[in-house]
């Protein structure tokens, strides 16, 4: 970051030094964290890989991959996007500027803390809710001063209309700001027994559902456009999708506890939101198709929509998984399967993280001033991306299945796990493919901003619909 | 910006342009099929919520 020319143009309204800076450090997590998960497959290869050390055992890492992909590398890459996507739509810099640049080191210090605090045995024992509570009150603040910013700046807008990215973005920090405290200060101290698992139920599922699911739409929506050079496809879409997901959502959650003790009829619920989920998706994913129909040679020019398009596509997939995983059937062949573990991954990876990847692809560059540092990188880490998730993603879902079938017949669980063992296997190397791209991408990324060939222009200058000032290749 | 219409797509003159962002967005239409989705899911919740509100066993 030192390198670029941090003078803002007078006219530039996107803060370029923290948006880059924060995209950097996310960077970093989106290396960290998945390479956690591999250390973690590799355990299931051989049970007693790193065993013997107390912190990098299986329970004390598991959160550590969990937290760090939902909070390290997806929200520090969407907070760095928020910085750039909210003062471009609404025409004036972010509220209180100031405040991002201390959010900036209070984020990364706080989640560094709270992710090294998880293997030293600091648990607060709710799944994607782990952050022990010290950790977890400067993180509420971030929230909270963030939804400030975005809030206050809608507000004070000179752009007339409010643009579909502004409605997910706005929802999702609101929603997060009471998640989160519901997930972290209420649920670990109150509501014993089969409440607590019921509204736990909830809280993960607003995590994904409240906040990386609109963060997620909202980047996408804002980058697809651009990258396609086309209009959006439908505002009646946006519509439809985004309304869809804030009613059906907020139900969907007690779908972790199918036959459990927890009211039939709240099951009932949780099965029918899932379901019409489909409903959001499948309206979205047209949205984004649509945009795209006719016009694919964007997809070969742009790194931005190959990302984009085929997070789009994992998206559908991993959604579809998830709405029928809910059903009763479903979730009695499924249960407690690597099934489970392949709709986690298709979503959250293989939608959310290759979305926020694309629009680093995009930001990076423009606001660097410079060309991406190497296509070829870029070329890796998306064919390593791709290829290693597909088979990541495949053979979790049949593994699931397999397994799921092998105990309905009456199989030992032992031998239901033994025959796993080969599959297990595929899924490190899946993992370790993954992560080889994201190094090379990550550098990418770096190598960009520091040394990347700088574009005749302005820098930081970003206006490609006015087509005023060059832009650089391939995003 | 393309603002050209796709195959099978709507002509549309109603494109929103966003002055600061470059981004463009059609007012659009929701596609039959989709329309289509909407009422099957719609009278799939009914049914399933009738039938399975209750365990019965």
């Amino acid at each position: 970051v030192s390198s670029v020319d941090t003078a803002r143009e007078r006219s530039d309204i996107v803060d370029r030094e923290v948006v880059l800076r924060f995209l950097l450090s996310a960077a970093f997590w989106l290396v960290f964290a998945p390479t956690i998960g591999v250390i973690l497959s590799i355990k299931f290869n051989y049970f007693d890989f790193l065993g013997n050390i107390p912190w990098l055992t299986w329970g004390r890492l598991r959160p550590v991959h969990v937290m760090g992909v939902i909070f390290g590398a997806f929200t520090t890459a969407i907070i760095g996007l928020t910085y750039y996507m909210v003062p471009r739509l609404c025409g004036i810099p972010m509220y209180k500027e100031g405040w991002s640049r201390a959010i900036l080191w209070l984020w990364n210090i706080s989640l560094t803390a709270a992710l090294l605090s998880l293997p030293l045995g600091q648990n607060l024992g709710i799944e994607a809710g782990e952050f022990p509570t010290w950790a977890n009150i400067p993180v509420e603040i971030i929230f909270i001063l963030i939804t400030i910013q975005v809030l206050v700046t809608i507000i004070r807008r000179k752009e007339k209309k409010i643009y579909v990215t502004l409605w997910y973005l706005s929802a999702a920090y609101v929603w997060t700001v009471f998640n989160y405290a519901f997930g972290h200060f209420l649920l670990p101290f109150s509501m014993p027994g089969v409440n607590n698992a019921a509204m736990h139920g909830l809280y993960i599922h607003y995590v994904v559902g409240l906040w990386i699911t609109p963060a997620g739409l909202a980047v996408i929506y804002y980058f697809l456009p651009l990258a396609a050079q086309r209009p959006l496809y439908s505002h009646k879409l946006s519509l439809v999708g985004f309304w869809s997901l804030a009613f059906f959502y907020p139900f969907v959650g007690t779908h972790h506890y199918i036959y459990s003790p927890i009211p039939y009829w709240t099951q009932t619920v949780a099965i029918v939101a899932s379901m019409m989920l489909i409903i959001p998706v499948w309206t979205v994913t047209q949205n984004f198709y649509g945009t795209f129909v006719g016009h694919w040679k964007r997809f070969q020019e742009s790194y931005t929509a190959k990302f984009l398009i085929v997070g789009a596509l994992f998206y559908f997939l991993g959604c579809f998984q998830g709405s029928t995983e809910a059903l009763r059937g479903m979730q009695k062949l499924t249960h407690f399967t690597d099934f489970v573990i392949a709709h986690s991954h298709l979503t959250v990876f293989g939608t959310f993280i290759l979305w926020v990847t694309a629009g680093m692809y995009y930001v990076i560059p423009r606001l660097s001033g410079r060309e991406l540092y190497s296509k070829n990188l870029a070329q890796w880490h998306y064919w390593l991306t791709v290829l290693g998730f597909s088979l990541m993603a495949s053979v979790l879902t049949l593994q699931g299945l397999l397994q799921g079938t092998m105990l309905e017949m009456g199989a030992d669980f032992v031998n239901s796990m033994v025959a796993m063992k080969p599959y297990w296997l595929i899924r490190t190397l899946a993992g370790v493919t993954m992560d080889i791209g994201a190094v090379l991408g990550m550098w990418n990324f770096y190598q960009t901003v520091m040394q990347g060939r700088k574009i005749e222009g302005p820098a930081g200058s970003v206006a490609p619909a006015a087509g005023r000032y060059p832009e650089p290749q391939w995003t | 910006v393309n603002t050209e219409t796709a195959p099978g797509e709507r002509e549309s003159s109603d494109v929103n342009q966003y002055e600061y962002s470059g981004i463009q967005e059609r007012h659009g239409f929701i596609p039959k099929w989709l329309w289509a989705v909407y009422g099957a899911m719609g009278l799939w919740m009914v049914y399933y919520l009738v039938v399975y509100w209750t365990d019965k066993g």
